[in-house]
Formats: structure tokens, C-alpha cells, sequence
């Protein structure tokens, strides 16, 4: 009944934007589980990165140009977001929530007075838009998963074996023992955030494509964001990944149907799956 | 004779307790119109039964809901349908509005009130995201979506269609949404709310159902955010779902923040500080995000988390003028 095309079709856009909800919630993951921070700044990384694509193809014509700026301006942003944010450290989750909802404010209104505030549509490059043969899928979809999973790659292979992936696991595991190693756990706090914010603009670049810049598109993703880091377990960068895909996946199901369906459907799943497992999939207690 | 004016000072003495009822009835009937438009007052003694419902929760309880504009929303439409599609009389379906919110919480409170945190954050968020779509599309024959729709106030027993008359009606329902939470604030109930907060497990020693007394709490509160939300489709005598987007949630918790999630008066503060600046920034310059944002965060900073009448109340402690004022 259903055609194989399409369940091939959808699948590979559902692990396409759950890759992207990963990539953006994966710095929401880790400064929420160890520091307690509700960062809803990180949101505004997103934003940067899609504009930033949308900066580059008009002006230089250049999508690489675009990832590889957004990498840049987001870590060195992230660096110093942290530097305002490191007072939030040991207050009330409440409290974070309302500091970084005011930063967030701001943020948007910087960007509106850059960038404007009408919608504006990024095309997706051209030698990665060729639709691939009997599928009909753009290869920029199949190109946004091959990236997302090499990067993800990258990071895991980054926490394990180099030196300052190992203090982030450290710090994320026991920070006294840590400051005892006489290690400064700031290094630690700096690399989590400036990565995140890395990670996020990247997500923002790979999603401008597919969605269009606005300065409320921070809306959106804020929630979807949320959802990945809790059904995926709070801090944990595998179930980050996992959480991604899963809800991914339902979006893209769901939106086949009907396309309004698709946020009811990622929102039940999450209710589901926090009913059955309240710390979410990969989570610890 | 004695025993006649140990009556009569008890009852005195009882008066003094509503004193601030009766200055705040004064103050929003008599004062505040006189300087600031009726249909502002009107959204923010809505939106502050909204932040009533939700300090329920987050000052007794300590649990934070990201998603009370569900219940918003369900009391809005129950109220809208009731008078649109059932003719029902105005009046009539300011009382189902609550009994609707109240059925709502009972049917997903079950699920919700198991666990505080970022569970009982989330899971609220996901069925006011869920309440959200189904009513921006499902119904969108009836609700008209984004667009909205307009309810005619006309038709019942008493003409709704005036500014005075809506303003006198919201102004009623507010008082005593005040009255109960006063009472309520001073109960046993509200004790035990705080001892859960404290520590839920030597409540459960004590021989206390724990779940049964949240998930009391939780209908209370998303019966009086539906009310909230039938109040204010009654001052716009219209409705659009555009108020009812999740990310919008965030609002109420700023409110709360803003007036104080412990204080009986923080709602109100909190709701009309919000609004207020929102209202007038916005009117005189279009990027009121950037003014509205500085704000906020000096407030927050300087307030350090216990929000405009957590710091008054903490002053007037200092200067002992509270045990004058009715606490």
C-alpha cells in the first residue's frame, strides 16, 4: 500500500532533522546535566549560524564559506557567552531560565537590526542540490546526515581520546576530584560551551536550507531542542543522538501525513517515552 | 455585655485579615482606571489568574509547569464554544470554563504529577504543545486558527458588550480567585504542599497519599488557569490561537519570577510589571525586545530570584511594618 520510496524517503528525512535537533541540542545536553544552566542563549547560536549561511550565499555564493564562518564566530561566542554565564553556576534552575530568556530577547534584537526582520529564503548549493535517481531526493539531505554523522564521530572520538575531551568527561563525571588533579575546571566549563555553540551554528547552517531564517526561528527549535535533550537523557551525548533520530523520525512519519502533525506527534512521543522512562532513553537516575 | 464585644472585636479582628482584599477592590475599581485604559486591566487581572494557577504549583509545590497556557487555551475555547456554537448564556459558561480545565488536569494529571523537575516541565509542555496544533488545525473549522474568531457577548441575561460592564465581571472573578487563593495560601493544604516541596518521602512516612494531595493541587490550578483564560477571551470578546504558541510559556514563568512565585501578591505585581512595560515599550519603540530584555535582567539580578514582593516583603520585615499590613 505505502510505497518502499517513500518509507525510504522519509526515513532519510526524519534522520536528516533529527540529526540537526541532535547537533543543536547536544551543547542544551551537556551544560544542563552537569551545570544546571536552562540555556536558552544556545538558541540564539542557531539563529547565528543559519544567517550566517544566508550571508555567504548571497554575497559570496559560497555554502562551505558559511559552515566554516558560523564554526568560527559561534566558538569564539560561545568562549564569551560563558563568560556571563558562569554567574549562573549553583543558582536555581528558575533563575538561569529567566537570566538567559533576557539574553535571548536581546540576542534576537541584535539580529533584527542586522539582518532585518522579513523572512529570507537559502538556497541549497548547487553541486549538492542534483536530486538522486529513483528516489527523488535531494542529495543535500543524504549530504546533511553523512556530515552530521562524521561530526558526531568527531566528537565522540574527540571525549575519548584527546586530552581536553577527557577533562570534559572528567568534569562531567566528578568536578571536586578534577580540581584536586589540579586541573582548572574552567577549561573544562569553556571547551563544554564554546563546542555547543559550535555545534549549534552548524546545525543552524545545515537547517537554513531546508527551513527559512527569521528572527523567531529560534521558536521552533527551541522546543523540538528540549524535547531531544530530555526523551534522549539529560547529558548524555549518545542519547542526544538517539533522542534526535527517534523524534526525528516520528516529525518526518508524521508530516507525510499531514504536516501539522508532525510537532503533535514528536510531543506525544516525548510524553510517552517520559511516562515509561521519566529520566529519558539513555539517562541515569 | 463582655461577651458581646469579644464578638465584635473578633469580627474586627477577622475584618483586618481582608483589609488588603478590600484596598486591592478599591485600587483596581476606583483608582487605577482613572489612569491606565480599562482593556489593559482587564488583560492583566486574566493573565495574573493564570499566574494564581501557576504559583499554586511552583510556590507551594516547587513545581514548575512549562506548558499552563494549555489550560489557558482549554478554558478560552470551552468559554468560546459554550457562547458560539451552544448559545449558552455568557454567565453560564464562565463557570464551565473552570469544570472543563478541571477535567482536562484530572485526564493528564495521573501521568503529570508523578515527578517534579524537567519531567514535570516537559511533560506539561508536551500537551500544551499537542492542545496548541490540534487547535490551530483539527478545530480550525471552529476556532478559526490563527485568525481567530469573535464571540458575541450579547446574548445573555446581562449585555456583556460593554467595556464597563466585562471590567466590573473580570474584576468580580478576580477578587475572588484572590479570596481563595488567600484562603487557600493559609490552609493545611498549602502547608503540606510546602512539606512535599521540602521532602516528599517523610510526608509518605507520615501517612499522607503524596500523589493524591499533587494531583489536588494540580486541578485546582488548571481549573483556575482555565478561568484565566475564559476571562480573557471575555475582555477581547475574541479569540486566536496565536496566544496559545508553547514557546509563550516562558511568559508565564517571567510573571511569576517577576512578582514573586511566594507572595500572594506577586501575581498580580508580576503580571501587571510585565504587560505593563510589554504594553508601552512596545507602543513607543518596535524593538521592544531589547529594552524589555535589558530590564528583565536587571530586575532579575537585583532581585536575586524572589522576584518585586519577595524583596518588599523582605524590607518591610526589616522595618516591621509587615505585622501592620495583614500577614
Amino acid at each position: 500500500m505505502v510505497d518502499i520510496e517513500i518509507i525510504i524517503r522519509q526515513t532519510m528525512y526524519g534522520i536528516g532533522i533529527g540529526m540537526i535537533f541532535a547537533l543543536v541540542a547536544l551543547g542544551l545536553s551537556l551544560t544542563f546535566g552537569k551545570m544546571k544552566i536552562v540555556n536558552l542563549a544556545h538558541m540564539l547560536f542557531y539563529a547565528l549560524g543559519a544567517y550566517l549561511v544566508f550571508t555567504t550565499t548571497t554575497l559570496a555564493g559560497s555554502f562551505l564559506y558559511g559552515i566554516l564562518l558560523s564554526v568560527a564566530i559561534c566558538f569564539i561566542l560561545g568562549m564569551l557567552s560563558e563568560q556571563i554565564l558562569k554567574y549562573l553556576y549553583g543558582k536555581t534552575i528558575e533563575y538561569t531560565f529567566i537570566v538567559t530568556y533576557a539574553i535571548l530577547l536581546i540576542g534576537i534584537d541584535i539580529i533584527k537590526s542586522i539582518w532585518g526582520v522579513d523572512y529570507k529564503a537559502v538556497a541549497s548549493p548547487k553541486e549538492l542540490s542534483w536530486a538522486i535517481p529513483f528516489l527523488g531526493i535531494e542529495f543535500y539531505r543524504v549530504f546533511v546526515i553523512i556530515f552530521s554523522v562524521i561530526l558526531y564521530l568527531l566528537i565522540i572520538l574527540f571525549m575519548r581520546y584527546s586530552m581536553l575531551g577527557k577533562i570534559i568527561v572528567a568534569f562531567i563525571d566528578n568536578d571536586e576530584h578534577l580540581q584536586a588533579m589540579g586541573i582548572n575546571p574552567r577549561i573544562a566549563t569553556l571547551l563544554m560551551f564554546a563546542l555547543g555553540s559550535a555545534l549549534a551554528g552548524i546545525g543552524g547552517s545545515l537547517h537554513a536550507p531546508l527551513y527559512v531564517t527569521f528572527p523567531y526561528m529560534v521558536g521552533d527549535m527551541l522546543l523540538y531542542a528540549f524535547a531531544t535533550v530530555v526523551a534522549g537523557g539529560i547529558g548524555s551525548v549518545t542519547g542526544t543522538l538517539v533522542g534526535g533520530i527517534i523524534l526525528g523520525l516520528g516529525y518526518s512519519y508524521a508530516g507525510y501525513i499531514q504536516p501539522f502533525l508532525s510537532p503533535i506527534v514528536v510531543f506525544l512521543m516525548l510524553f510517552i517515552i517520559l511516562i515509561v522512562k521519566p529520566e529519558g532513553i539513555f539517562g541515569t537516575k | 455585655m463582655l461577651r458581646y464585644y469579644n464578638v465584635q472585636l473578633r469580627t474586627l479582628k477577622s475584618l483586618g485579615k481582608w483589609t488588603d482584599v478590600f484596598l486591592l477592590l478599591v485600587l483596581l475599581l476606583v483608582v487605577l482606571p482613572l489612569f491606565i485604559p480599562r482593556f489593559l486591566l482587564a488583560d492583566i487581572l486574566a493573565w495574573s489568574i493564570l499566574i494564581f494557577a501557576f504559583n499554586l504549583l511552583y510556590g507551594f509545590l516547587g513545581y514548575l509547569s512549562f506548558g499552563h497556557l494549555a489550560y489557558f487555551a482549554v478554558g478560552a475555547y470551552t468559554f468560546t464554544f459554550a457562547i458560539r456554537y451552544l448559545h449558552i448564556d455568557p454567565l453560564l459558561a464562565i463557570i464551565l470554563a473552570p469544570l472543563a480545565g478541571a477535567f482536562v488536569g484530572a485526564l493528564f494529571g495521573v501521568a503529570v504529577v508523578r515527578r517534579g523537575d524537567i519531567y514535570f516541565a516537559l511533560t506539561n509542555l508536551s500537551i500544551s504543545v499537542v492542545v496548541y496544533y490540534v487547535v490551530l488545525f483539527f478545530l480550525k473549522d471552529y476556532t478559526g486558527g490563527d485568525a481567530g474568531v469573535f464571540v458575541p457577548l450579547k446574548s445573555g441575561i446581562i449585555d456583556l458588550s460593554s467595556r464597563g460592564t466585562v471590567y466590573l465581571v473580570i474584576l468580580i472573578v478576580f477578587t475572588l480567585v484572590f479570596i481563595l487563593y488567600k484562603i487557600l495560601s493559609k490552609s493545611t493544604f498549602a502547608l503540606l504542599l510546602q512539606a512535599i516541596k521540602e521532602k516528599e518521602d517523610r510526608i509518605k512516612f507520615l501517612g499522607y497519599n503524596t500523589f493524591l494531595i499533587k494531583y489536588i493541587a494540580y486541578i485546582i490550578s488548571t481549573s483556575l488557569a482555565a478561568l484565566g483564560g475564559a476571562m480573557l477571551v471575555l475582555s477581547h470578546a475574541y479569540v486566536s490561537a496565536s496566544v496559545f504558541f508553547p514557546v509563550y510559556n516562558g511568559e508565564i514563568i517571567v510573571m511569576s519570577m517577576f512578582g514573586g512565585p511566594l507572595s500572594i501578591y506577586g501575581a498580580i505585581v508580576g503580571a501587571s510589571t510585565y504587560l505593563g512595560l510589554k504594553y508601552v515599550i512596545a507602543a513607543y519603540i518596535i524593538r521592544w525586545e531589547l529594552i524589555v530584555g535589558i530590564i528583565l535582567l536587571t530586575i532579575m539580578v537585583l532581585a536575586r530570584g524572589l522576584g518585586i514582593c519577595g524583596v518588599a516583603e523582605k524590607v518591610l520585615k526589616r522595618t516591621k511594618i509587615i505585622s501592620v499590613v495583614s500577614r
